[in-house]
């Protein structure tokens, strides 16, 4: 078991291309921490990092209390979880588990010893003797995971393991990997660039852009108080929405066809920061969007007349598509309420719930 | 069987690496051997179960350290002559393609590249030199390059592929293509 901490870590490649700055981390002893973002962002070249498999062109990395920048890869004790199966064709999957131990000169029965508990734990005892070829694509990746176990390291590094995966597999293999993760409560770094990955499985996220740490927090955290615009619109499906327009005077939120009342607490936190009459990013959430009567009647001054382009419907949810100005906005309503495309629906914002973002600089504005 | 050259240069010696690899590909065969450093061939078909991508998935995990390959077809050993492991040492760990990897060190010093340069100026003709520049004054599309040059549309592909076939690049690919047009100009 181990700590991690990352201070002002960075990473440049040849011609000045920078992959990760201002990086700093601490992922406690046992916790479960996800990297996510998009393609390019960085996280991968952070892991890679962490394993030693790139220098670290500025900043330290320390592992419990030793600085491991310059320590070589088989001495810092991390074991490591690729998106290919990375699984020995010709070896059985006994043999697959054991050979990392071999190369290590353990004794016989420490590898045996450890080999079958990794595969009581990944449910393989009954798979030990079979090749790569006669498993399924969960079946190899439970055994890449415990080629991972077998060496008790102090940190697992996870690198989008489970990307090769049919969407059906990867949400069953998803909870296996929460549930190793509680029975055997190694440290894990773990990279994705899916989102419901990182929101269903960490203990704390990591979200980046650009090489940019852009929010850490709990998942709720990051889903209910998004630092910036790029997290708002990263992390959710659909998306959140976002709005320009104007905060005026009289406390309302005015844009193309939209104007609503912001509430009071809002309202003077956009006061006191100097937002009036001045642009500014409005973001809500498509579940924060409703067309009950009963939130109508509620939220009357927080109305938006819109026409549905597209609806589409999810079974316990509909998904309605409509324009403000020329931004996409969706809702997500209750699926009995019949909507087609072209209706004309009157919706209401549930103001509690949104943001406000700085049109410059796309950071959420709220209290210090 | 098409064969593939592999190299392969790793951070630190370990006996058991080419051992595996005999395992690992039933057709493989080494060309030169020093002990970080392994130049072998393998047939195209033996990476199929295997792809090299998952070759250094493994070594990585099971032998933590640092393993750098690149690998080619047969047509580039002419193009990079015998100094080319003195490259490997320039490029991060991971898997490169061959045209990677020469986008990859022109990038880091154009002039290491001069003796490739020089392989290459003996390697290609003029017939050679104006598809490309035709290929890459039509935006990589090979039907409006063989428009330019009165040429059938096959005749082009047969001609891009034929400069693979004796530098190994593939000019197909926007690296490929950047990577001859940079040699040629150097």
């Amino acid at each position: 078991m181990a700590q991690l901490t990352f201070k002002e870590l960075k990473k440049v490649y040849e011609g000045d291309v920078v992959a990760v700055q201002d990086f700093n981390l601490k992922v406690d002893d046992q916790e479960f921490i996800v990297l996510v973002g998009p393609s390019g962002c960085g996280k991968s070249t952070t892991l890679r990092m962490v394993a030693g498999l790139e220098d670290i062109t500025q900043g330290d990395l320390y592992i419990d209390d030793v600085r491991v920048n310059d320590v070589a890869p088989k001495d810092r004790d991390i074991a490591m979880v690729f998106q290919s199966y990375a699984l020995y064709p010709h070896m059985t999957v006994y043999d697959n588990m054991a050979f990392s131990l071999k190369l290590r000169k353990k004794p016989k029965d420490e590898i045996d010893e450890r080999v079958q508990n990794a595969a009581d734990i990944l449910g393989l005892k009954a798979y030990l003797d079979r090749k790569p070829k006669a498993l399924s694509g969960g079946q190899k990746q439970r055994v890449a995971l415990g080629r991972a176990i077998v060496r008790d390291a102090n940190v697992f590094l996870m690198d989008e393991p489970l990307s090769n995966l049919d969407a059906k597999l990867r949400v069953q293999m998803r909870a296996e990997i929460i549930k190793l993760h509680k029975r055997i409560k190694t440290t894990t770094v773990y990279v994705t660039h899916d989102q419901i990955e990182a929101m269903t499985m960490a203990d704390r996220i990591v979200i980046m852009n650009d090489g940019f740490i852009q929010q850490v927090g709990v998942p709720k955290e990051i889903y209910d108080y998004p630092n910036n615009v790029f997290v708002g619109g990263f992390i959710g499906t659909p998306a959140m929405n976002f709005v320009y327009g104007k905060y005026t005077k009289g406390g309302f939120f005015e844009s193309d066809n939209v104007k609503v009342k912001v509430p009071d607490a809002k309202a003077k936190l956009l006061k006191d920061k100097g937002y009036e009459d001045k642009r500014i990013i409005l973001g809500i959430r498509p579940e924060d969007i409703h067309d009950e009567n009963i939130v109508l009647e509620t939220y009357k001054d927080s109305h938006v007349k819109l026409k549905v382009e597209v609806s589409e419907l999810l079974g316990a949810e509909t998904n309605v598509y409509a324009k403000i100005g020329d931004k996409e906005i969706v809702a997500r309503v209750d699926a009995r309420d019949d909507i087609k495309m072209g209706d004309e629906l009157e919706l209401a914002f549930d103001m509690n719930k949104v943001h406000f973002f700085d049109i410059d600089s796309e950071e959420r504005i709220k209290n210090n | 069987m098409q064969k593939l050259h592999v190299h392969m240069q790793q951070a630190s010696e370990h006996t058991m690496v080419k051992a595996l690899l005999i395992d690992l590909y039933p057709s493989m065969e080494f060309v030169e051997k020093t002990k970080t450093y392994t130049h072998f061939t393998i047939d195209k078909a033996d990476i199929i179960e295997l792809p090299l991508e998952s070759l250094y998935d493994l070594l990585v995990t099971d032998f933590e350290m640092r393993f750098t390959l690149v690998f080619h077809t047969i047509g580039a050993n002419k193009l990079i002559g015998t100094a080319f492991k003195a490259h490997l040492n320039k490029l991060p760990s991971g898997t490169f393609s061959f045209e990677e990897t020469l986008f990859h060190l022109y990038k880091l010093n154009p002039k290491s590249l001069e003796g490739i340069k020089h392989n290459l100026d003996a390697l290609i003709t003029q017939s050679d030199r104006t598809t490309l520049l035709a290929f890459g004054n039509a935006n990589m599309k090979a039907t409006n390059a063989a428009k330019r040059l009165f040429i059938h549309r096959n005749t082009m592909q047969y001609r891009l592929d034929h400069i693979q076939e004796v530098t190994g690049i593939d000019v197909k690919t926007f690296k490929g293509l950047f990577i001859i047009h940079a040699l040629q100009t150097l």
